[in-house]
């Protein structure tokens, strides 16, 4: 009986003790982190003088210092991330960075002034946070923009984007395990369609 | 000949949905189910039986687009200047909003269906017959629903995944809300009554294009970055689908929210 009063006690004083360490991240905080990711993007990718090259790289960067990269690519390569190499994992985290960078990265050389807007931040039970943004097209179209971000070790990073309702993550997983799937299961097949796709070495 | 345009529209939706149905017993067989389990759990995952013939009206319609559409949509956006291609757009918007108000009611979304309703009164007056989208600059922000919407807020699931030629991806359950728009559609009535059918073909192809052209980019984009072109779509398909129901049984009050003030960074003009 003693014993278990003790284990609460404890318990109680773990659970006290790292509640300041989880609220040192606030969702105000994450808001104020895209809010800078955005500022960063437009002032270093957009301009009419940026050569592609130099945009992907600046795309890379921000890409890198933002996004949980190696959480995003276990995501995508889902189940077989179990039955890869090391290697194989590796060269895959680096070839889908590179097919996300090929992707996106040219988004920003049309921008045209449009206004992005952080609009609100909350928790989610998983102690994730939800950071909601929208940017105004000329068109008149409004583009929602959902981050999830978690904080890793005192480090915020974006583990998924959704546009729209859409996500980056599990649109990505679902093009992979397709890919996959007509190669024959194999990872090996993937990474030389990666490698193709992205026209790497 | 009287009315050709309703009956014909009436048509091509019975015809597109019995078809579907159709093919969906005929070859439900198509794609063989994996014995692997954790292939089984991704091939019910995406719940496409028809992968195959799905697949081969999706390389068609892509072959198509390619030859018809894009260009089409490419001269389009060339040749019209954008305000005009904004107000041809609204206008089709605009036309659609009567049987968004339907189902905004059939939804039980009151916040929405009055939202929809303010917009069209706006719109069609201050807005002349639509050009001009007022509304969303006094806080009336548009939203969309459809009868595939609806059908999921009452609890019916959408069933396989269908690829279809010209319509694009579907389901049975969205494919049946079509049916029911191609019949609900109250303009195809009015142009009927005026003897102005030509203009369901108008409105038709227009929308065809305008739809097309808004989305030259990100499809052209979508595609460059996928692997599995048509894998992407369907896993895009579904997720904008279950993000407009999730919406829906919200009754989102998202559009009735004032418009912002600027408070996020103030961009300027890049070129």
């Amino acid at each position: 009986m003693k014993r278990r009063i003790f284990l609460a006690a404890g318990a109680a004083s773990l659970l006290l003790a790292s509640l300041p360490a989880r609220a040192a991240v606030t969702a105000a905080d994450a808001q104020k982190f895209i809010e800078n990711l955005g500022d960063d993007a437009i002032s270093s990718l957009t301009g009419s003088g940026l050569s592609e090259s130099v945009r992907e790289q600046r795309f890379q960067g921000l890409l890198e210092s933002h996004f949980d990269l190696p959480g995003i690519s276990k995501f995508v390569l889902a189940r077989y991330w179990k039955v890869a190499t090391d290697a194989q994992k590796a060269d895959f985290q680096r070839l889908f960075e590179k097919l996300l960078v090929q992707s996106y990265a040219k988004t920003f050389a049309e921008y045209a002034g449009q206004r992005f807007q952080v609009t609100d931040g909350k928790p989610n039970d998983d102690g994730t946070i939800t950071v909601n943004s929208h940017i105004d097209q000329a068109n008149g179209d409004v583009i929602h923009l959902d981050w999830r971000i978690e904080d890793q070790g005192g480090q915020l990073r974006i583990i998924d984007l959704e546009v729209e309702g859409v996500s980056l993550r599990i649109t990505h997983r679902s093009d992979i395990a397709s890919a996959i799937q007509s190669e024959g299961g194999q990872v090996s097949s993937l990474l030389d369609a990666l490698r193709q796709k992205t026209g790497s070495q | 000949m009287p009315s050709t345009p309703v009956k014909l529209s009436r048509l091509r939706a019975a015809g597109a949905f019995v078809g579907a149905i159709l093919l969906s017993g005929l070859l439900g067989g198509c794609a063989t189910p994996p014995k692997d389990p954790d292939e089984l759990a991704v091939y019910k995952e995406n719940n496409d039986p028809m992968e195959p013939l799905n697949r081969y009206f999706f390389d068609l319609n892509y072959g198509f687009d390619e030859l018809v559409f894009k260009p089409l949509a490419a001269w389009y956006n060339l040749l019209l200047p954008t305000p005009v291609e904004h107000g041809v757009h609204n206008v089709l918007t605009n036309m659609d909003a009567p049987l968004v108000l339907v189902n905004d009611l059939l939804e039980g979304n009151d916040k929405r269906a009055g939202v929809t309703a303010k917009r069209f009164l706006i719109n069609s007056t201050v807005g002349v017959a639509g050009i001009f989208d007022v509304a969303s600059k006094w806080g009336y922000k548009y939203h969309d629903t459809d009868f595939g919407i609806t059908f999921a807020t009452w609890g019916v699931g959408e069933g396989p995944y269908v690829f279809l030629p010209v319509l694009g991806p579907s389901n049975p359950r969205d494919l049946t809300g079509l049916g029911v728009t191609a019949v609900a559609d109250p303009w195809s009535y009015l142009f009927g009554a005026y003897d102005v059918q030509y203009l369901s073909y108008v409105r038709a192809g227009l929308y065809a294009v305008d739809m097309r052209a808004r989305n030259l980019d990100t499809l052209d984009q979508i595609r460059k970055g996928a692997i599995d072109y048509y894998a992407t779509i369907r896993s895009l398909y579904r997720q904008h689908r279950n993000d407009m129901i999730k919406h829906a049984v919200a009754d989102d009050p998202l559009a009735e929210l004032p418009y912002e003030s600027a408070s996020g960074p103030q961009l300027t003009e890049s070129n």
